[in-house]
């Protein structure tokens, strides 16, 4: 890397060197049209150095004398800016041509979150979302549908890393949680809850993927960073007003996408558990298991107080339900958001203000509520000319209630609730739904003392509920001072603060508070007095967390233009304290008319009331706090040469408070590079068909870090002992001496292009990641008492490399316009050394996960399948070539690595966007699909062992092989009792689960129609009205199983959307 | 350009102010950190979910105490739990951490952590008490934890071959970068002895509760390692120090028999020397494991035993209640009723066989119903031993002692033989089998290339 840095110090020196002689010289030229070649007349042209300005005349021609060389600035309105360099002796007429300003070439200003410059001066790589197209959807948070826009942004499948987001650029750390982007709200990181921003506060976002655009931010820039610039206001304009209305409806999900056992095949699953003894050492026992109502039948019938033909009619009678349908009738509903939003700008010579107001009503299909407040305030004022200020407040305010229960959200003590379990009988009053007790049991033994015991899902959350309200302020204060012409002087202050307090109240009527007052009643059977150890009331959960942030910025800015040379340049310091706060109590017994509260005995372990065994009574108290703090400087430069060469150079260093290391070590520089070159600008660049070429490339470095990896051995202190009153400790962390931030460094190169007349253009980028020191779990001998399996290591390596390619295309002009905007985006990676010999202390490992060199990070391995053992139908592998049902050494370390499969990787290698708007008239419309393509998704089956434990059962399992000759048209195992966990284990990780994860998906669709000048004519205004529909749907998948890869099989698909809306503005 | 001078001065002053290492010092989770105070090595000590209540349980599920229905063995859902109980050669433990092994890993960790804290940091003066208290806690904890590990993973200790016999992994510091290696069962012991002695020569003479251990407590576990290497002579000396500082017996006839869990609450009771528990897996829930009926014939009608502890199952056969945690944990701590059968068992074995006897009947007199005991009055040393060891097999069930007992007796040559029916099929443990040492997790013999236990 040194060398690079000596040769860019010595450019500069020649570059200066050569710019000191003057002379007078005359120059003479015409100014046109660059598509139609026509002359431009009253076109600006300002001499750089001298200041000096003249207008072309009518056939675009013009004269001046230079002292030199010199830089000429053109400007006309209905064409862009643009500069030209003149040499000191040019050889005849010049001709300069501009390029005209319609929608597909405004200028495109990206902003790192330190300063904002056109797109086409970086070297880095940064992707602009328009707020035309940022506005093609609607949406309730600001990053919604982000992913279907944005060149090189994606959204991690939910299948891969718990579904954790947005991802720039694939993953660039073997820790999910470490994935995310950097998100910075005008110009710094927002630390506080997303949902708190108002989309339509929103002006244009960019994010920044290479090092070059990212390194800025430094250790937390790993993942690239999406920076989200608020609506400003200018002087000198006079007021608009801009109005927003929509609504969007929601539909219920999809429960029956997915794909579980019928409720015929349950039973009889029951019945075949309940024959084999499986239940005898539950049934005695009332007071410990519940029985499902069909066991309770069953049991009925074996003792002889029940008929078998009763029996089976009563259970015959559960066979044709499944309570999806009572989820779809009596939970779910439809959702339904609202948005009202007003914003107000205008400017006087001097200062310029911008107030907005917005409101958002969001009720999921659930019923659970969320309103939110927005109001901003901005203001720039210039009190003298050299001095700028600004003043920018966001005020949130949410209040949010919580709804019904989610499918698959209630479970009984022994599993889930078999979908025969009806939430209502025929005429939709609630049913009681076993879940910890039997109610026979309950009824006989206790009815006439407690309280009641049963529960209603479809109307106990009614009882208990939890409402939020939320506040957050974030506010930032700002000057600027210009030193001179081209120095000027920024700081900035910024302080923000949310808050939110939630309480979960469970009311004496919920199913929670009576079963456990209940549970802690002691009845004295002879006298019946009942004592209630818990108190028969209310209780509160009440839980408030805080989170302020103060960040400081003070940056020096250098804005320089000379005649052949222009420099920009930013050196700042800035630091960020970050507190967080929480803590939460209970109250028993609360009462919320009075606002009283009883009180419980903590100290002391009362017995059950149906098992006798002691228990304390439970206290969910805790506080907590914690403090990050940061400190960094850095620095950027770019460097023009003729307004075709540009060099740009960025440095920063972070430190932080991240506990235990040594504050030497705790210092990162992280650096980038980049050069640019405009080859159109050039003389001997001569074709037409591609007016604008320009080649730019980039390298260096950005940071991960985890603030919970330490270097020291730490314990946590948990809550004070039960039985000592004195707090009692855990070892948190173990020592860890050599761990250090993870490094991402990034090659970037890319091409900007644009055809004649702007039909075409577009980018294309090249990257290659390598990312090193890479925090990696390294399985660890357990008898080194860590209480883990593995320790966390700087060991992992991973290279990538990708291409980002963006194609705008005007395909049609004129009455009836069409533009179309194609994203493809390509990845991959490969895991570099480090891990592969010890990551699985068994190769079968990675049948469930884990990383090998040579493979992609999120690589798929899969047992080898041999089929189904035609006699009885149990799965088959293979050990060094030969079949096996030796499931203990297939699961265990008999599979060597060689044994295993490798289907692809779980992460899309192409994915991307196709967008289409047309316009006609005053009808507008814009639609996109999207793609992903080459990765793999692991599906589910049948797992008996799961099945016979929680009554986790698949659809899958009326296919299981039952009999001789099944094995020709099935994968699914025979069912064996007891079950086998390594033979289940095996079949969950063989490849025939493993299954193709392409899609294409219709990703939405908008149509407008704009009202122009309705009101007076003397202004500007618009009236709009949309209507758009999201989430359409699967267009194609590879896979025949009916998944949607996306979401996989065990979460419904986003349900579709459709809104209605109004925009005004004058 | 003065004037930019003076801007870029200020600049630059304020960097500096504000740049200080100070700003950085800060923690950044106010509940982290690092162990260096008594306070800390206290607290860590007093964890009692992982330190009390986290015992192997793989010595009791080995053992004859109970036995298991073919149909409630077919519904034990882990495979590795269905082959504990038969005696399986290999995959005895939970593949995902949850195991007897790491459990009792992670505790000799926290005592190596503390130890070697300590050391490092320079005793306090003013409170000399607290700090060997500490230090003893840790000592104590680690012997505990190699001792039960001792009982469940080597053979039983053996003079002729202990030097040869393969012992645990030695792990007395908390740096997990050494690698693990076995030692023999000598030094095996000879550490956990070393422990122990330590333990008892700094730990205060009362504990401020239960879940810590004091005097008493090391002393009794110095008893039990004696035992089970059949150094009667050494048992009965440390048995005698543990009961000359508590020597309190809980008269069961104050026990209510019908209580779901007769000694309720936990703490409750006065024989408690010190509290620990058993992690409860499938195989030992109370609905499944039901108590040997060989075992439950030995009770006779005035014993209150059979009452205390035993409940009948709705079903058939009987569960145990009489665990002295006072819930269905099963109880791993020490107690004072073992101290008098351990000193009246060696007292016995060493030829005084009237105290040996006396001692048995100061214990028994408090388990039968009041009026109706006749001290035994046998002086003949193997019937005096026969007695013994009964009334020990009748007190001490389902506290995972039965698994070191059946292991010391074989190498006795009393030749106790396990066998387990299920359904038709029959599995038998002849004496000495060496399956007796159970198999390390497989995993960790993988990656430490540790030697296996010989099956």
């Amino acid at each position: 890397m040194k060398t690079i840095f000596i040769f860019i110090i010595g450019l500069f020196v020649s570059l200066f060197a050569s710019a000191q002689q003057k002379l007078s010289t005359i120059i003479y030229g015409k100014v046109t049209d660059s598509s139609s070649n026509a002359p431009i007349s009253g076109a600006t042209i300002r001499v750089l150095s001298t200041g000096v300005t003249l207008l072309t005349k009518a056939d675009g021609s013009f004269t001046t004398t230079l002292q030199g060389p010199d830089t000429l600035v053109l400007t006309h309105t209905g064409y862009k800016q643009a500069s030209f360099f003149v040499p000191a002796r040019p050889s005849g007429a010049l001709t300069l041509r501009l390029a005209p300003k319609d929608k597909t070439m405004e200028e495109v200003i990206v902003s790192t979150g330190y300063q904002s410059l056109p797109k086409d001066r970086a070297t880095g790589s940064f992707v602009a979302v328009t707020n035309k197209r940022y506005n093609e959807q609607v949406r309730v948070n600001v990053l919604d549908g982000l992913e279907h826009i944005a060149n090189g942004v994606t959204m991690l499948p939910k299948t891969v890393g718990g579904g954790l987001g947005l991802n720039i650029r694939g993953v660039s750390s073997f820790t999910y949680a470490l994935s995310r982007p950097l998100v910075i709200l005008d110009n710094f990181p927002y630390d506080g809850d997303l949902q708190n921003i108002n989309p339509n506060d929103v002006e244009n976002i960019t994010i920044l993927k290479d090092a070059a655009a990212a390194s800025i931010w430094g250790a937390k820039a790993g993942n690239g960073v999406i920076v989200i610039t608020t609506k400003k206001s200018r002087y000198n304009q006079p007021v608009q007003i801009s109005l927003v209305a929509n609504t969007t409806v929601t539909e219920k999900p999809d429960l029956f996408y997915l794909r579980q056992i019928p409720a015929g095949d349950y039973i009889n699953l029951e019945r075949a558990l309940f024959d084999s003894g499986y239940y005898n050492n539950y049934i005695p026992y009332p007071e410990y298991y519940p029985l499902s109502p069909v066991i309770t039948l069953l049991n009925q019938q074996k003792n002889g107080h029940m008929s078998a033909a009763e029996a089976d009619q009563k259970i015959n009678r559960l066979r044709n339900i499944d309570n999806r349908n009572d989820w779809l009738k009596y939970i779910y509903q439809r959702g339904n958001n609202t948005q009202y939003n007003l914003n107000l700008k205008g400017g006087a010579p001097n200062i310029a203000w911008l107030l907005g107001a917005g409101y958002n009503k969001n009720t999921t299909t659930l019923g659970a509520q969320t309103d939110r407040i927005n109001l901003r305030w901005e203001q720039t004022y210039a009190p003298v000319k050299k001095l700028q200020l600004t003043t920018s407040v966001f005020f949130t305010k949410t209040h949010t209630s919580s709804g019904r229960p989610e499918y698959g959200s209630i479970s009984t003590s022994s599993g889930r609730l078999p979908p025969y379990v009806a939430l209502a009988d025929e005429r939709g009053a609630p049913l009681p739904v076993y879940t910890n007790y039997r109610s026979d049991f309950i009824d006989t033994a206790y009815s006439r003392y407690l309280l009641n015991w049963n529960y209603y899902p479809l109307t106990d959350y009614r009882n208990d509920y939890s409402v939020s309200n939320g506040s957050d302020i974030n506010a930032t204060i700002g000057g600027s001072y210009k030193i001179t012409s081209w120095l000027a002087m920024d700081i900035k202050y910024r302080y923000q603060a949310q808050q939110i307090e939630t309480r979960n109240l469970h009311e004496l009527e919920s199913y929670y508070t009576r079963n456990l007052v209940n549970s802690f009643s002691q009845v004295n059977r002879q006298t019946g007095a009942v004592t209630r150890i818990v108190p028969a009331g209310d209780i509160l959960d009440w839980t408030q967390n805080k989170l302020t942030a103060q960040n400081f910025r003070s940056q020096l800015s250098v804005n320089k233009n000379w005649i052949r040379h222009s420099l920009n340049a930013v050196l700042g310091f800035e630091g960020s304290k970050t507190l967080g706060s929480g803590n939460s109590y209970r109250s028993y017994g609360y009462n919320p008319e009075v606002l009283t509260a009883g009180s419980v005995d903590y100290a002391y372990t009362y017995p059950n009331l149906l098992t006798g065994a002691n228990a304390f009574i439970p206290n969910p108290a805790s506080l907590k706090k914690t403090d990050l703090r940061f400190v960094s400087f850095y620095a950027t430069a770019a460097y023009s040469y003729k307004a075709r060469y540009i060099l740009s150079a960025s440095a920063r260093r972070d430190a932080s408070n991240i506990f235990g290391l040594e504050t030497n070590d705790k210092w990162k520089p992280l650096w980038s590079a980049g050069a640019g070159w405009e080859l159109s600008k050039e003389k001997v660049y001569k074709i037409p068909t591609l007016p604008y070429l320009r080649l730019r490339t980039t390298y260096g470095y950005q940071g991960n870090l985890d603030p919970s990896m330490v270097a020291v051995t730490t314990l946590k202190y948990l809550d004070a002992s039960r039985y000592l009153g004195t707090p009692y400790a855990r070892i948190d962390k173990f020592a860890n001496p050599q761990l250090k931030w993870e490094q991402v460094g990034m090659w970037n190169t890319g091409l900007d292009f644009r055809l004649k007349g702007n039909r075409i253009s577009g980018s294309i980028e090249y990257f290659t990641k390598s990312m090193k020191d890479l925090y990696t779990l390294v399985p660890i001998d357990r008898t080194t008492g860590l209480g883990t399996a593995s320790i966390v290591k700087n060991g992992g390596k991973l290279k990538g490399h990708g291409l980002d390619v963006e194609i705008n295309s005007v395909n049609l002009k004129g009455r009836l316009q069409w533009e179309s905007n194609f994203i493809l985006n390509y990845y991959k990676d490969k895991v570099k050394g480090g891990v592969d010999d010890a990551n699985a202390i068994y190769a079968s490992w990675l049948t469930q996960g884990g990383t090998v060199a040579g493979y992609p990070f999120t690589a798929i391995f899969a047992y080898k399948w041999g089929g189904l053992d035609p006699t009885d139908g149990s799965p088959m592998g293979y050990l060094a070539g030969v079949k096996t049902k030796d499931y203990n050494a297939l699961t265990g370390n008999g599979t060597q690595f060689k044994d295993l499969v490798y289907m692809g990787t779980a992460f899309p290698t192409i994915y991307g966007s196709l967008g289409n708007s047309l316009q006609f008239a005053n009808l507008s419309l814009d639609f996109r699909i999207s793609y992903k393509l080459g990765y793999y998704y692991r599906r589910h089956s049948v797992n008996y062992t799961t099945l016979f434990q929680v009554g986790d059962g698949h659809a899958d399992y009326t296919m299981r092989w039952q009999k001789p000759g099944d094995e020709a048209s099935t994968i699914v195992p025979s069912i064996i009792y007891p079950s086998n966990q390594a033979r289940d284990q095996f079949y969950s990780g063989s490849e025939v689960l493993v299954i193709k994860g392409d899609h294409i998906r219709f990703q939405y669709v908008n149509l407008g129609y704009r009202f122009k000048n309705l009101l007076l004519k003397k202004r500007a205004n618009s009236l709009q009205l949309y209507f758009t529909a999201s989430n359409l749907g699967v267009l194609w998948r590879a896979n025949k199983e009916g998944i949607d890869p996306e979401y996989g099989d065990m979460a419904v698909p986003a349900a579709q959307t459709f809104s209605a809306g109004i925009k005004a503005d004058f | 350009m003065k004037k930019n001078l003076k801007y870029l001065g200020l600049l630059s002053l304020l960097l500096a102010l504000i740049s200080c290492q100070k700003f950085l010092d800060a923690k950044p989770d106010q509940s982290l950190v690092i162990p260096s105070s008594l306070q800390d090595f206290q607290a860590l000590l007093d964890d009692y979910i992982r330190v009390n209540q986290n015992d192997a349980s793989a010595g009791l599920r080995s053992s004859d105490d109970y036995y298991l229905t073919y149909e409630s063995w077919q519904a034990i859902a882990a495979p590795e739990d269905r082959n504990m109980y038969i005696w399986g050669k290999d995959n005895l433990f939970d593949k995902n951490n949850n195991n007897d092994w790491s459990y009792t890993f992670d505790n000799i960790q926290r005592a190596n952590i503390i130890l070697e804290g300590m050391n490092k940091t320079e005793q306090p003066e003013v409170n000399a008490a607290d700090w060997n208290d500490v230090k003893g806690q840790a000592h104590f904890q680690r012997a505990r934890n190699f001792l039960q590990a001792a009982f469940i993973w080597t053979q039983a200790y053996d003079p002729a071959t202990a030097s040869t016999d393969l012992g645990l992994p030695l792990r007395l510091t908390p740096d997990f970068n050494t690698p693990s290696v076995r030692s023999s069962v000598e030094q095996t012991y000879q550490q956990i002895i070393a422990d122990f002695k330590k333990a008892a020569q700094l730990l205060p003479v009362s504990a401020v509760h239960k879940l810590r251990p004091g005097k008493a407590a090391a002393f009794a576990f110095l008893a039990r390692t004696y035992l089970s290497m059949r150094k009667y002579d050494q048992a009965v000396l440390y048995a005698d120090s543990s009961l000359q500082l508590n020597d309190t017996l809980l008269d069961y006839n104050k026990v209510k028999a019908s209580a779901s869990f007769p000694f309720a609450p936990r703490f409750s009771n006065p024989e408690d020397l010190f509290n620990a528990n058993m992690t409860l897996p499938e195989s030992l829930s109370p609905a499944k494991a039901k108590i040997d009926t060989v075992l439950l014939g030995m009770y006779t009608d005035n014993d209150l035993r059979r009452g205390v502890f035993f409940g009948k199952n709705a079903d058939s056969g009987y569960r145990f209640k009489g665990s002295y945690i006072g819930a269905q944990s099963l109880y791993s701590g020490i107690a004072t009723d073992e101290v008098y059968l351990i000193k009246s068992e060696c007292l016995v074995r060493t030829g005084l066989v009237q105290e040996g006897i006396s001692i048995l009947n100061q214990l028994l007199l408090r388990r039968w119903k009041t009026g109706t005991y006749l001290p035994y009055t046998t002086t003949d040393p193997t019937e005096a031993l026969a007695l013994v060891l009964k009334e020990r097999r009748k007190e001490l069930l389902m506290r995972g002692l039965r698994w070191m007992d059946i292991k010391r007796f074989n190498k006795e040559s009393t030749g106790i033989q396990l066998t387990r029916t299920l359904g038709t099929s029959s599995y038998s443990l002849l004496p000495n089998d060496l399956r007796c040492a159970l198999p390390i997790p497989e995993d960790v013999i993988a990656i430490t290339g540790m030697p296996q236990n010989p099956r």
